[in-house]
């Protein structure tokens, strides 16, 4: 025994390996970019709408993986995803400095294209992160097809960069909107796992699937694709809000339904234990992120609106999502609730979510109205 | 005092909170609806019909976040705050910072969230790779317990100070529950527009739970000093593609206090300033129908009409003129007369008019402005920058006194002048040449006490959430033994919170550190 001392210090460990995997990828960001803006032959449209198709190609690789359990699949998949971010990161790059080349510049996540652009990306970001810490992909296979989705949807609206309103230019834009939507990404991923979760519960329970549940599960996805794009691309008035009452209420029993229907699934699925803790850390990660998200916005209004806070329908529901995954966190760290109920929280935290996101952007007139387009 | 301590149990009990902290969304919910929050009666009765306003009246639907219930709420959830901290937090403080039993006791070697791993390595080396683990784990320090010839026992301990995140977090909220409440009940918040050049030393109260100036007379607040706003202006985009974008816009206000300026500052969106416990926002602006300053053209009305007369005889002669030689002729003359007419108007003297200007000076007649406007059409047109400015002045001559327009439009204005100025006997068509419309600038002002305790607890929260969530609290409690030449090790991993992780990445990794190739769990 060589050391006679009793307590004992680490080394500090190599980096080198790292630092050169972000080199790479950083090189050829900034080779992208640089062909981009030098060649002016393509924009950064044209890269996201790419990104958009390959996260299309890594949702059918995700899933192929779910069901056939290939481990070549997995890693190519993996590759795929990461292929799909790296492009998407590029295009960011290109849109900022295509913005300062117009002489309006300003980071790229202020309107509702470039938001559903950078989502997205966040949430990858962390699923990747989580894939790694896990190492389990069946999560994948729910999580990449809405990305891929969000994406390519994405395109629908006005791809056009644009000036920012006076209220806008402000440094806090940065901070503020990042924290926002870094906290939106995580509370997703924890979503996910918590759907996840109750798949496995029933899975694992065995219980039976009654025929009801799959008529519900039928009937309230057939009525959830028209009645989800009549809400989404309805008018502004007190009956779309109705509408997206009733579809939030449908949605709510289409999940319900699924995590029978899709019991089939769970064998696929990570433990329950595992998938509890991908929850639990997904919320942890974001929650002192969403705080720090509003105290910023509180401290941002405090400058532009007149008040740290004004009760503006945004303000609100990021508020209420606090306190979901507040209840959360207690229910799961102190009272043990490791299973259905700390989960549907999570699920009912997550529509809270899609509201303050969607809802709020398209249907509360407020002071964030400026998010519509 | 049995009682008491049940009601305190009661009152700290966590599903109890979730309970508090569920219908408090519930409640944001209901405020942050369709419902518009801080309307009058009348307006709820417009909108959804007298029985349905009735309703939301009694049950503060129109104003939700200052209701009686939602405060009531709020200070629930304060108190659960404090007395599940009083009640929670000794006991985590103490088994944390505690002492702790750092050798592995037989008990602990039995439990079912022991780990056992035999590598056939000497226990010198496994205690280097285990150590090495250990590091690569985070753990900053590893203390040999007990050290025998065949037997090591290990303990290595890090992030206690997660577990203060949950003091930390609470005292942070209940700060901030007090500077919200300081802000609710003292603070106020309203607004004012000042037209440029103008003072003014009171602000309208916005209506509770509103962004709207309230109606009411009693709202109108007296503020302890005066400001006047110098000037305003736009800030426009550099961009080729945006020209005309507005950028940001500014006030130059001055702060008077007791007959005196005190301070001169410019606010800009984005860029309020403070004074006195007041803030000053820039928060909107707009035109006040006035022209704030026009560049006046002033043209010698006889020889215009002279040179009007030459024109439209040359024209005349120009259209009967068979002769090619005169013709040349007559066009070199229609030449000369052009450019006697552009030297007429731009060597035309210029006179500044600004806004609050009583007289317009001409060639030594006083020239008294009687009224002026941005858009004597339609005035609301203004704010679509639609113009059609005029200046109207008065004078008196030969013992009448009558009114001429300054107009813009050369069409409108030459036949409006003949009518008025010159059939009375004034030699000098006025017209405007340029002009700047006369803007308002639109302040909030707010005073909130207890802002200060809102940051302060805020970034208390943030603090005490990352302490509590990006800490980990662990433990590990390791026992290697000697024998027959391999080397038994005992591990008993604690975590706080990721226990799964945790052991999942003890039970994938220790293997590889130990050189063993099959995960072999005894």
């Amino acid at each position: 025994m060589e050391s006679t001392s009793s307590v004992l210090y680490r080394k500090r460990p190599s980096y080198l390996q790292g630092a050169l995997f972000v080199l790479a990828v950083l090189s050829f960001i900034g080779f992208v970019t640089s062909a981009a803006i030098l060649s002016h032959k393509f924009g950064n449209v044209l890269l996201f709408q790419i990104s958009g198709l390959i996260y299309g190609i890594a949702a059918i690789l995700y899933i192929t993986y779910f069901i056939f359990k290939n481990e070549k699949v997995s890693k190519l998949a993996t590759l795929t995803l990461f292929t799909g971010w790296v492009i998407q990161s590029t295009a960011f790059f290109i849109r900022g400095i295509e913005a300062y080349q117009m002489g309006i510049f300003h980071p790229p996540w202020t309107n509702l294209y470039e938001s559903l652009m950078f989502f997205p990306w966040l949430a990858t970001t962390v699923y990747l992160y989580i894939e790694r810490e896990y190492k389990t992909k069946a999560i994948g296979a729910f999580f990449v097809p809405v990305v891929a989705f969000l994406v390519i949807w994405g395109h629908k609206f006005n791809t056009d960069i644009s000036p920012l309103m006076p209220a806008l230019r402000s440094y806090w834009l940065y901070i503020h909107v990042l924290a926002s939507f870094a906290g939106y990404a995580g509370f997703t991923v924890a979503f996910g796992a918590s759907l996840a979760y109750l798949i496995k519960e029933n899975a694992e329970k065995d219980v039976k699937v009654k025929p009801i549940y799959v008529i519900g599960f039928i009937v309230s996805l057939a009525l959830l694709i028209p009645l989800g794009y009549t809400v989404l691309t309805g008018a502004k008035d007190i009956k779309t809000m109705i509408l997206g009452i009733i579809f939030i209420i449908l949605l709510l029993t289409f999940l319900y339904f699924a995590t029978y229907v899709l019991k089939p699934l769970g064998r696929a699925l990570p433990s329950r234990n595992l998938l509890s803790e991908i929850t639990l850390k997904a919320v942890t990660i974001s929650f002192p992120i969403w705080t720090a998200s509003i105290i910023l916005g509180g401290a941002w209004a405090n400058e532009a609106w007149g008040s740290y806070w004004s009760w503006d329908p945004k303000e609100n529901w990021a508020l209420i999502v606090w306190l979901f995954f507040a209840a959360y966190i207690h229910g799961r760290t102190i009272g043990k609730w490791k299973g259905t109920k700390a989960s549907w929280i999570v699920v009912a935290g997550f529509i809270m979510l899609l509201i303050c996101y969607f809802g709020v952007n398209l249907y509360f007139p407020g002071l964030h109205s400026y998010a519509t387009e | 005092m049995n009682y008491l301590k049940k009601i305190f149990a009661f009152l700290g009990n966590v599903k109890l909170g979730i309970f508090y902290l569920i219908v408090l969304a519930i409640l944001s919910i209901l405020g942050s609806t369709y419902i518009k929050q801080g309307e009058t009666y009348f307006v709820y009765v417009r909108e959804y019909g007298e029985d349905a306003a009735k309703i939301i009246w009694k049950l503060w639907l129109n104003n939700v976040f200052h209701s009686w219930y939602y405060q009531l709420l709020i200070v629930l959830v304060g108190l659960a705050v404090i007395v599940s901290t009083i009640e929670r937090f000794p006991n985590i403080y103490l088994s944390a910072y505690g002492k702790v039993r750092k050798k592995l006791t037989k008990n602990q070697e039995k439990s079912i969230n022991t780990l056992k791993y035999e590598t056939s390595l000497p226990l010198s080396e496994a205690l280097n790779r285990i150590k090495e683990f250990l590091f690569d784990k985070g753990f900053k320090k590893v203390e040999i317990v007990e050290q025998k010839d065949k037997e090591v026992f290990l303990f290595a301990e890090k992030g206690k100070i997660s577990r203060l995140g949950m003091l930390v977090t609470h005292i942070g909220i209940i700060v901030f529950l007090v500077g919200a409440f300081m802000g609710s009940y003292f603070g106020i918040r309203g607004q004012i527009e000042i037209p440029e050049g103008e003072f003014r030393d009171a602000f309208i109260k916005f209506r509770e739970g509103s962004l709207q100036p309230s109606m009411d007379p009693n709202d109108i607040v007296k503020l302890p000093f005066a400001i006047k706003v110098n000037k305003f202006w736009l800030d426009y985009y550099d961009s080729k593609e945006f020209k005309g974008a507005i950028k940001s816009f500014n006030s130059e206000i001055e702060i008077w206090k007791d007959g005196k300026l005190v301070e001169k500052k410019v606010v800009q969106v984005n860029n309020p300033t403070d004074f006195g416990g007041y803030r000053i926002f820039q928060a909107s602006y707009g035109k006040t129908g006035d022209i704030k300053y026009a560049k006046l053209i002033v043209v010698d009305y006889t020889k215009m009409l002279d040179l009007m007369k030459k024109v439209s005889d040359v024209q005349k002669a120009l259209q009967t003129e068979k002769d090619p030689k005169k013709l040349e002729q007559l066009k070199k003359i229609m030449k000369g007369l052009e450019t006697e007419s552009v030297v007429l108007f731009s060597q035309a003297p210029r006179i500044d008019y600004y806004y609050g200007q009583k007289y317009i000076e001409v060639n030594g007649t006083k020239l008294a402005v009687v009224n002026q406007t941005l858009n004597y059409k339609n005035p609301m047109l203004v704010n679509q920058n639609v113009y059609d400015p005029v200046i109207v002045v008065s004078l008196e001559k030969n013992g009448k006194r009558f009114n001429i327009p300054i107009l813009a439009d050369p069409n409108v204005a030459i036949p409006a002048f003949n009518q008025f100025g010159y059939a009375n006997g004034f030699k000098y068509l006025i017209m405007i040449e340029e002009f700047e419309p006369r803007y308002f600038s639109g302040l909030q002002i707010s005073k909130f006490p207890g802002t200060n305790l809102i940051w302060l607890g805020t970034i208390i929260v943030v603090m005490g959430t990352m302490l509590a969530f990006y800490t980990v609290h662990r433990r590990v409690w390791i026992k290697l033994e000697e024998q027959d030449g391999k080397t038994k090790v005992v591990i008993l991993p604690y975590s706080q919170k990721f226990k799964e992780s945790f052991d999942e990445s003890i039970k994938t990794d220790l293997p590889k550190y130990l050189g063993i190739d099959n995960q072999k769990e005894s």
